[in-house]
């Protein structure tokens, strides 16, 4: 007899395989994009930048990520910093203090209101046609900047250009599975950008014409993840958003599951109330990729996830019910085991599409680390990602969902 | 450009997810069927085992019970119905697995006969248990049941476990359903020896009967040798 639980997991394996199908192809058929190196003439006169780099309590990273800025090729003249502490009660303020003096770096402090307030703060009082921001936790390669803004100039009609994040020096298991997501992500991004369809527009060194903020407003709080509102209201605007994937930006990432499960809940939360927020502009032709496509398939990793969860807890806890079961009604002593053979192996059709949906993550996986510049083989994170990950996304996705019913709001960190 | 492909693209991707299901279908009931294959077999080798024992049995009238040997009875018996249970609610209740079942049980209730007979008339030291259980609806008892009944078996080896679907729709099996007087809201249901219990009996219970049924067995006067 064919259950509920089977016909749904058939459903989502059928839309998870497919989004899987999609991507692949849309990677082999963008090859060449994806594979291809930005290049720009010499003589390119590159226009002025403003670089906003909120911080809040980032005494730690702060200094680097400055140092990073300034260290890159772009002409110093067209090249504005601005820090601003956003109130923070450890010696952000006291660590960027060697900075000032420096001609294009420019300090700013201010009572404690939210990334998005920093953010507009400076916008504001912006004099260039272009801005971006970089979180105090993120650094920059010397070329990024020129990379990113090359494609402004190279599109007139781009609004905001994001460039590919790399996990700074990943060690430990989790963040080497981060790593490898974040790898994985570049080539994935790079197609939602071919095709118009990016919703995030990340913190960590997005770059837009001031145009979109004249036009549209400044940055809102929405949710905690500001970065994300900003990208689906240039959307729903017909703003385009591109990515260049070969130019990357490392963040730092959490190096316990605390840390981590705070950042994912914050993501997860952001999404799934923004697209609530947003949800008048889902499904319908005229917003394109976006409304048909990429919000939905967000949607269903969130569905998925947590069914998968449920039903792998659901069949251990069943398993060891029945185990304990056992061995209470037998006086543990359960007697004849099972015979171990071939004929007991699930050849359920659901077992060959988990087959096929670990080949294409194995392979997506690859791909990125291709993508990233690395050698192309698997390791140890792959079988943590794909396995544990998963495991590890339903606690934050249970609890972004069960945040959503109560309206709880999450906390930045 | 890529815009105007896109929809192309979501198409063949559609089609591939589609071939990719029909290819997991399709391997899906290739293996089922080989499982079945493989049941069918080992089905036909019980069957002529029961048969050699029969066989054995009525040459053995004539002669001596000394001359019988330890392999009267099917050692796959039990590893079928195993196999069995799990096809059911793996491979789904096809019409095979449902003829297979009901087979099994006949083949069950042959075995049961034969060594009950053997037993009688050979005092080959034996117990027989006779279980009832359920696959049509819940019934976390008759699971309980046969966890019971399967350490049991391994703790006397002389102990012989015949277990009946009572939705098994054969009338072998629902005429021993009626001579118990069985009914399908007292499963599990359990004949030790001249005893028909139902519900769920602890193991201490079941152990005591089955080691009452081996000593009326030795009070019993021993038969033709």
């Amino acid at each position: 007899m064919v259950s509920i639980s089977d016909i749904v997991s058939y459903i989502l394996a059928f839309f998870a395989l497919y989004v899987q199908v999609f991507f692949l192809l849309m990677v082999f058929k963008t090859r060449k994009q994806i594979a291809g190196n930005t290049s720009f003439p010499a003589d390119v006169n590159w226009p002025a930048v403003t670089i906003v780099v909120p911080c809040w309590n980032e005494e730690g990273t702060i200094s680097k990520t400055v140092e990073s800025l300034l260290a890159t090729d772009y002409p110093k003249d067209k090249l504005i910093i601005k820090v601003i502490d956003d109130g923070s009660t450890d010696n952000t303020w006291q660590a960027v203090q060697k900075f000032q003096g420096i001609a294009n770096v420019e300090l700013m402090r201010k009572e404690n209101g939210g990334k998005h307030t920093a953010m507009n703060l400076t916008i504001a009082t912006a004099t260039t046609d272009y801005i971006g921001n970089l979180d105090a936790d993120a650094f920059i390669e010397p070329d990024t900047l020129k990379k990113t803004m090359w494609q402004f100039l190279s599109d007139e009609d781009m609004m905001a250009v994001s460039p590919a994040i790399v996990i700074y020096e990943p060690k430990g298991i989790l963040q080497k599975a981060q790593d490898l997501q974040f790898n994985m992500f570049i080539p994935l991004k790079k197609i939602l950008a071919l095709m118009n369809g990016i919703h995030v527009t990340q913190g960590q060194f997005s770059m837009y014409r001031k145009k979109v903020f004249d036009d549209l407003g400044p940055y809102r709080n929405a949710h905690q993840t500001e970065d994300l509102e900003i990208a689906y209201r240039m959307q729903v605007n017909g703003y385009k958003i591109g990515q260049c994937h070969d130019a990357f930006v490392h963040t730092t990432s959490p190096d316990t599951f605390k840390d981590l499960y705070r950042q994912r809940l914050r993501w997860m939360y952001g999404f799934i109330n923004n697209s609530y927020d947003y949800r008048k502009y889902l499904f319908k032709s005229k917003y394109g990729v976006f409304s048909f496509f990429t919000i939905p398939v967000g949607f269903l990793y969130i569905i998925t996830t947590l069914f998968a969860t449920t039903a792998v807890l659901w069949s251990a806890g069943s398993a060891l019910y029945h185990l304990f079961m056992r061995l209470l009604v037998t006086n543990f002593n359960m007697g004849g085991y099972e015979v171990i053979s071939l004929f007991f192996i699930d050849t359920r059709p659901i077992m060959f599409i988990y087959i096929v949906l670990i080949i294409f993550f194995i392979i997506m996986a690859l791909i990125g680390k291709a993508v990233r510049g690395q050698k192309p083989i698997p390791d140890l994170s792959f079988i943590f990602s794909y396995f544990l990950f998963g495991l590890f996304a339903s606690t934050w996705l249970f609890k972004a969902v069960y945040n959503t019913i109560v309206t709880r709001e999450v906390a930045w960190r | 450009m890529i815009s105007n492909i896109l929809w192309k693209n979501y198409v063949v991707a559609f089609v591939i997810t589609v071939g990719i299901f029909s290819t997991a279908i399709y391997l899906s009931n290739y293996f089922g069927n080989k499982k079945i294959d493989q049941l069918k077999t080992i089905q036909d080798k019980i069957s002529i085992d029961i048969l050699s024992s029969e066989t054995q049995f009525s040459l053995l009238s004539e002669l001596s019970c000394k001359n019988i040997s330890d392999s009267i009875y099917s050692p796959e018996l039990g590893e079928l119905g195993g196999k069995l249970e799990w096809s059911q609610k793996n491979l789904g209740a096809t019409e095979e697995v449902s003829y297979l079942k009901k087979y099994y049980a006949l083949l069950q209730i042959k075995d049961y006969l034969l060594a009950k007979k053997i037993s009688e008339r050979c005092g080959v030291k034996s117990a027989f248990i006779l279980y009832f259980y359920t696959s049509k609806d819940i019934c976390s008892d008759c699971e309980k049941e046969s966890f019971v009944l399967t350490s049991l078996r391994s703790k006397y080896q002389e102990l012989r476990v015949y277990s009946f679907d009572y939705s098994v729709d054969i009338s072998a099996v629902k005429a021993m359903l009626q001579i118990y007087k069985i009914k399908d809201t007292e499963l599990p249901a359990l004949v030790v020896g001249d005893d028909v219990l139902t519900g769920f009996h602890n193991i201490e219970e079941i152990d005591l009967k089955v080691q009452k049924s081996f000593k009326l067995q030795e009070t019993k006067p021993d038969g033709n040798t």
